[in-house]
């Protein structure tokens, strides 16, 4: 067994950066990654190379692993959370052997554990403050997802998807991805107060809401209305024409091991007599279906198996479109939109829930294949979504695959910045995951609940009649930081709301005072009355989501740092100052990568270091443009980044130094690879 | 093993290679490729000769369809351009060495410029975009409307296509003959208005192309049915026949334990004698077919050698294995009588009188390639033809396209210098010389065209169409395309083509050329480019360098 050392670790984390560096940034590069099968892929994406790197080493192996699981979860930040981890290293390592405070014996696992715990302390304790008072920094926008705040909405998530696409492709890409992905979302989105859920069932069933087709360039790709069809034979749908207008239609799904939906019949032949009978009776079976097709004015059936000839024919003849050899999938996805249920066999009765409408049945080619586009008309009128389909071209296989899988993280970035999804993870609520939002006591880490909370009103016996509590059960860092808004919101000239803190920390009181002279008359079940009307429209926009964005182009970081450095001072004594030193001057590291993948690079390194650390001495909000390289205040900023994302990768990152610190030794080290570009 | 007990996992390290593009042996790899595909191109076009392995006959070509489906190439940059040249193919069977060129040239050269990479690929991006959009646009002078009604346009585009073709090796007459045999398919396949069942859809007929090795290609001939071949049925059940009733089956008649007919379970005794009972069936059956005066049967899969025999004794033609494809172009043909030709011993010609959607094309050569190049000619001919009919606009041919865009887009980039420089903040000279190299790019596939020196081409000052010069120095009478003619340009300035990069200086000194002239009409024999192919190819081959010039790693995973 080997011992690791951080200098080890350093090292691997160096190889592991060198590889994703020049990709990082607007203008950041791709690299052209070619797998064991010989499958050839042009990535600027952070997994996709490390996984086609395969750094043969069992650290590097949970590095991305980390990597991939904050990969799956955000779709975005894959390499600024390896460039910082490297960061991190350089600096862990820096410390250890600069370090005169302590013996200097590198890798001893008394400094190691020291480390951890300060960086333990400065996770759970210190960062949810930091990102609390980041939060309410004026540059940080929060948009509710209201009807009133739509061109806000619309216009921060087209600067989200073009910041984050920007870096993946070259302008002749990036405009024409911006704006498809963009549409999917704003086309789908019916009430814009569903915005999340939208975006999330975008995510959740991307792979059924888009083809891909490997011929035609970026330009041709489009949104198309309702949901699109594969079929799985190449008899053309020429013979059936385009059906503009309303009709009724059925899908039949039969159980998987079911080959034979249509004829259901096992032929005995005893006598020779046997098989006239037999196709005797299937023509009469055939045509009692037909009868309760036709009396259900049935004109389209989808079939995920084959159909026999001869009721294709009968159909045929009876002006009715048959459809078969659709995907499983795609059939089981069209039911739950159009909320019928499937038949299994043509024997079954047809009642109402079985039968979907639809507006508009067309026959489409795309790369010479068939496809229906079929419009749905979604039977409730409370409906989640208004369902379009993304058809994305693109020259080659492995760059339409790219197209797809970028155009699928740009909606979980978008996902990323609607902050209730904070709780939501596809892994269900994890507490490290969400270790922003979460206090950390002797009795362990508390989760949010999930809640918002209710709005419970109640006049409490004794009290003056002036005063009356609303109970808003807040939990949570997110929706303390609501109750300004909340307490603009339900001013009202009559009544004033204060916020007070209660003793536990936990929940907030509301109590409403009368401004009004004493002598107004007025019964409590009229004041409650009022208070309840009054209250409850700003309740129900408490309940609205909102997305939180920061100007983009590391002027979060350079925030975070200036924050962090006000609150260390090695000669007070701060138990975590090695730690939050360390995290600083980590996170510098950011904005000087930005400077030197950036397109022109005009000024050198060192007076970027020196403007960069001018402007946080004087507490002035900068960030970096991504043109030039130079220091630009923040006003001049056109990137945004989703907050929730940041200190998500911030906390993953953390957690992941501190699993390192923590290990003891490896079996069997195979040889580290050299960085790249050291001779 | 180690200490633990426990066995290694070994893994062999990936092969990084960092700035591929600006390595020897892809820039090398690059050049051959380059090298091979621009002898490829256009009507002096020289083939080239693959023997893939000792056993394996040789294939000679110069169509990028045959050349991409035998070369071997390992190179994973040129295996991804090929990729896309052959995704293009697949639907539009054109210009498959057009994006092949250009990528590789754009490629190589835009990787030579000694200027920050990131900043070379975001100038390559923002000119393809406008050329792109030039090229879409209503004032792209290079797009002509076709009339579709004169023969002589349509015989045009088909000749052009022929003539790009070497490998068919054909005289003048031969080619003449070839493109309107090709034209008067194309032409049948479409339906008149008046059909004996309006209220269904028109649809377009199906062309099938079949070639033979050994006579004239002036016997070259099309016919209007279906043309089989003989293997499918016995030669003597056949005889010329008029109106014959056909029944198609899609399913398989050769009624063998685990290929049922119809039912899909079958349970019997196993005392009952199956094998005599089902002859007796067979017989039965095709009594039944014979009393509704059917004259063929047609399977697409196999038939039962005892119903076969009894329908053929019968006087039924039988045809089996048809396929799929066979079978569905006859499944149009039912339902009309048919006329029955046997044609030169091997083939079966079936014709519907009255309604005609199935034309064969019968193309003849004397020696065994050419037969694949035919194919392929035709296939291409004819795709561009449908495409003309979708969108009847296409481009000016043999390089006057591309001399004219390099020089819209020179001009266009002098014009918005300053925005290009405060867009991505560098100096001028870095912009001129970055769109001077883009420029030189398009106007290097239209030297490959001509296979003619640099030295010899020229543009004129008004379209900025080729112009190559005559032996004695003047320029020749005609434009590379054939739609200008010196006298009608004059007065005009002669402009050398551009040598590299650097050569920007020069521009200011061009006019602009003009844009579209609505008044102008294409001239009947002006060598034109399908507009659909070739603007595909331009967003290809852009589309595709953008991707590869953005590269700074190579990653391979050697597992």
């Amino acid at each position: 067994m080997s011992e690791v050392t951080v200098n080890f670790i350093k090292h691997l984390v160096d190889y592991i950066g060198s590889l994703v560096e020049k990709s990082y940034g607007p203008y950041g590069r791709s690299s052209l990654c070619v797998s064991a099968v010989g499958q050839i892929e042009i990535t600027s994406s952070g997994i996709s190379i490390l996984e086609t790197a395969r750094v043969n080493h069992p650290v590097a192996t949970v590095i991305t692993r980390a990597v991939k699981n904050h990969h799956e979860l955000v779709g975005d930040g894959t390499k600024t959370f390896i460039l910082l981890l490297k960061a991190i290293f350089n600096e862990l390592s820096k410390y250890i052997t600069e370090s005169s405070y302590i013996p200097q014996k590198q890798g001893t696992m008394e400094i190691r554990t020291k480390l951890r715990l300060e960086l333990s302390n400065l996770l759970y304790f210190m960062l949810p403050e930091y990102f609390g008072q980041l939060r309410a920094n004026k540059m940080i926008q929060n948009i509710f997802f209201h009807e009133n705040n739509l061109p806000l909405v619309k216009s921060c998530v087209q600067n989200l998807l073009k910041t984050f696409l920007t870096g993946k492709f070259g302008q002749l890409v990036t405009h024409q991805l911006v704006e498809l992905c963009y549409n999917l979302i704003f086309f789908s989105v019916s009430d814009i107060s569903k915005f999340n859920e939208v975006v999330q069932y975008l995510i959740k069933n991307f792979h059924l809401l888009c083809c891909r087709i490997n011929v035609l360039p970026i330009q041709l790709s489009r949104i198309v209305e309702g949901f699109v069809l594969t079929r799985d034979f190449t008899v053309p749908w020429k013979d059936y024409t385009s059906k503009e207008e309303e009709f009724n239609f059925i899908v039949i799904l039969s159980s998987q091991d079911n080959q034979s939906i249509c004829n259901g019949a096992i032929l005995k032949i005893t006598q020779p007599q046997d098989i006239e009978m037999f196709l005797l009776s299937s023509s009469s079976f055939y045509k009692s279906a037909m009868k309760a097709i036709q009396q259900h004015q049935i004109q389209l059936i989808l079939s995920c198996n084959s159909v026999s000839e001869s009721f294709k024919t009968l159909c045929y003849e009876e002006g009715i479109a048959v459809i078969a050899g659709i995907p499983r999938e795609e059939l089981l996805h069209l039911v739950s939109l159009c909320g019928i249920q499937p038949i299994i066999c043509l024997q079954e009765t047809l009642n109402a829930s079985k039968i979907g409408k639809a507006q508009f049945a067309r026959p489409i080619t795309l790369e010479a294949k068939w496809y229906i586009q079929i419009g749905i008309k979604l039977s409730n009128l409370d409906t989640l979504l208004v369902p379009h389909y993304l058809v994305l071209c693109g020259p080659t296989e492995g760059i339409c695959k790219q197209y797809f899988s970028e155009s699928f993280n740009s909606l979980k970035v978008v996902a990323s910045w609607i902050d209730s999804n904070c709780y939501h993870t596809s892994h269900g609520v994890q507490p490290f995951s969400s270790t922003s939002f979460c206090q950390k006591d002797s009795s362990g880490i508390k989760v949010p609940s999930k809640s918002i909370g209710s709005c419970d009103i109640s006049t409490e016996i004794n009290m003056p009649k002036e005063n009356y509590k609303v109970n808003l059960p807040v939990s949570n860092v997110r929706q303390q930081s609501k109750l300004g808004w909340f307490e603009e919101t339900c001013m009202n000239e009559n009544w004033k709301i204060h916020v007070m803190s209660s003793s536990y920390g936990h929940s907030l009181h509301s109590t409403l005072r009368k401004s009004v002279t004493e002598d107004y008359p007025i019964s409590s079940k009229e004041c409650e009355y009022k208070l309840t009307k009054m209250v409850k429209p700003a309740f129900y926009l408490w309940n609205y989501d909102q997305g939180v964005s920061c100007p983009g182009s590391s002027f979060w970081e350079l925030t975070l740092i200036s924050l962090l450095r006000k609150s260390y001072n090695r000669a007070t004594g701060n138990k975590n100052a090695i730690a939050m030193e360390i995290l600083a001057s980590s996170l510098f590291y950011i904005p000087i990568l930005l400077h030197k993948t950036s397109l022109t690079n005009k000024q050198n390194t060192v007076q970027v270091y020196q403007e960069l650390e001018e402007s946080l001495q004087k507490s002035l909000q900068v960030c970096m443009d991504g043109v030039s390289g130079c220091v630009i205040s923040v006003e001049e900023c056109t990137t945004r980044e989703s907050v929730a994302s940041k200190e998500l990768l911030l906390c993953n990152v953390l957690k992941l130094v501190i699993q390192l610190l923590k290990l003891d030794g490896i079996v069997n080290i195979p040889k580290l690879p050299k960085v790249l570009g050291e001779d | 093993m180690n200490n633990s007990g426990l066995h290694p996992t070994k893994l062999a390290e990936a092969k990084v290679e960092i700035e591929p593009l600006k390595l020897p042996k892809n820039r090398e790899a690059f050049g051959e490729l380059m090298k091979l595909v621009g002898s490829c191109f256009g009507p002096k076009s020289r083939l080239k000769c693959i023997q893939i392995s000792e056993e394996s006959p040789a294939i000679v070509t110069s169509t990028s369809m045959r050349l991409f489906q035998y070369l071997p190439v390992s190179n994973p940059y040129l295996k991804l351009v090929i990729q896309a040249v052959k995704e293009h193919l697949k639907i539009f069977k054109d210009s498959g060495t057009f994006v092949t060129y250009v990528t590789l040239n754009m490629l190589t050269n835009f990787s030579n410029l000694p200027f920050p990479p990131q900043l070379i690929s975001s100038l390559f991006d923002a000119f393809s975009i406008s050329c792109l959009e030039y090229l879409k646009s209503e004032t792209c002078h290079p797009k002509v409307q076709l009339d579709f009604d004169s023969l002589k346009q349509l015989m045009s585009v088909t000749q052009n296509i022929i003539s790009s073709k070497p490998g068919c090796s054909l005289q003048d007459d031969e080619r003449t003959h070839l493109a309107l045999q090709l034209v008067k398919s194309f032409l049948h396949t479409i339906p008149s208005p008046v059909v004996e069942r309006p209220s269904q859809p028109l649809h377009i007929g199906r062309l099938h192309f079949t070639s033979y090795e050994g006579g004239r290609v002036l016997d070259s001939v099309m016919y209007p049915g279906l043309l089989l071949s003989s293997k499918l049925c016995s030669l003597k059940s056949l005889k010329c026949r008029e109106r014959l009733q056909v029944i198609l089956f899609t399913v398989s008649l050769s009624w063998n334990k685990d290929d049922p007919f119809l039912p899909n379970h079958l349970e019997y005794c196993s005392t009952l004698e199956l094998k005599s009972h089902l002859s007796s069936w067979f017989e039965m059956f095709g009594r039944k077919l014979i009393d509704k005066g059917i004259g063929m049967v047609a399977c697409q899969k196999i038939v039962n050698i005892h119903l076969k025999k009894y329908l053929e004794d019968h006087g039924v033609i039988v045809l089996e294995k048809l396929g799929l494809e066979t079978a569905v172009a006859l499944k149009e043909l039912c339902g009309r009588f048919f006329r029955l030709f046997i044609l030169l011993t091997c083939k079966i010609f079936l014709n519907n009188q009255f309604f005609s959607s199935n034309i064969n094309l019968n193309a003849i050569t004397d020696y065994h390639n050419a037969c694949f190049i035919f194919q392929i000619v035709c296939q291409q001919a004819v795709n561009v033809l449908y495409q003309l009919l979708l969108k009847p606009v296409g481009l000016y041919g043999a390089g006057c396209t591309e001399c004219h865009v390099a020089s819209v887009l020179r001009k266009q980039v002098q014009k918005d210098l300053h925005i290009y420089t405060k867009r991505f903040g560098c100096s001028e000279a870095v912009v001129l010389s970055t769109g001077e190299c883009f420029s030189s790019c398009l106007e290097n596939s239209a030297v490959s065209l001509s296979k003619t020196s640099r030295l010899n081409l020229k543009t004129d000052s008004h379209f900025h169409h080729l112009w190559s010069e005559t032996p004695g120095g003047d320029v020749a009478n005609s434009c590379a395309c054939g739609q200008f003619t010196k006298t009608e340009l004059e007065p005009c300035i002669w402009y050398s083509l551009r040598w590299g990069e650097m050569d920007f200086v020069y521009v200011k000194d061009e006019p602009c050329p003009v844009l579209k002239n609505s008044q102008l009409s294409v001239k009947p024999s002006v060598i034109i480019d399908g507009c659909a192919s070739r603007l595909n190819a331009y967003h290809v081959a852009m589309e595709t360098t953008s991707a590869l010039l953005r590269t700074v790693l190579y990653i391979e995973d050697r597992n």
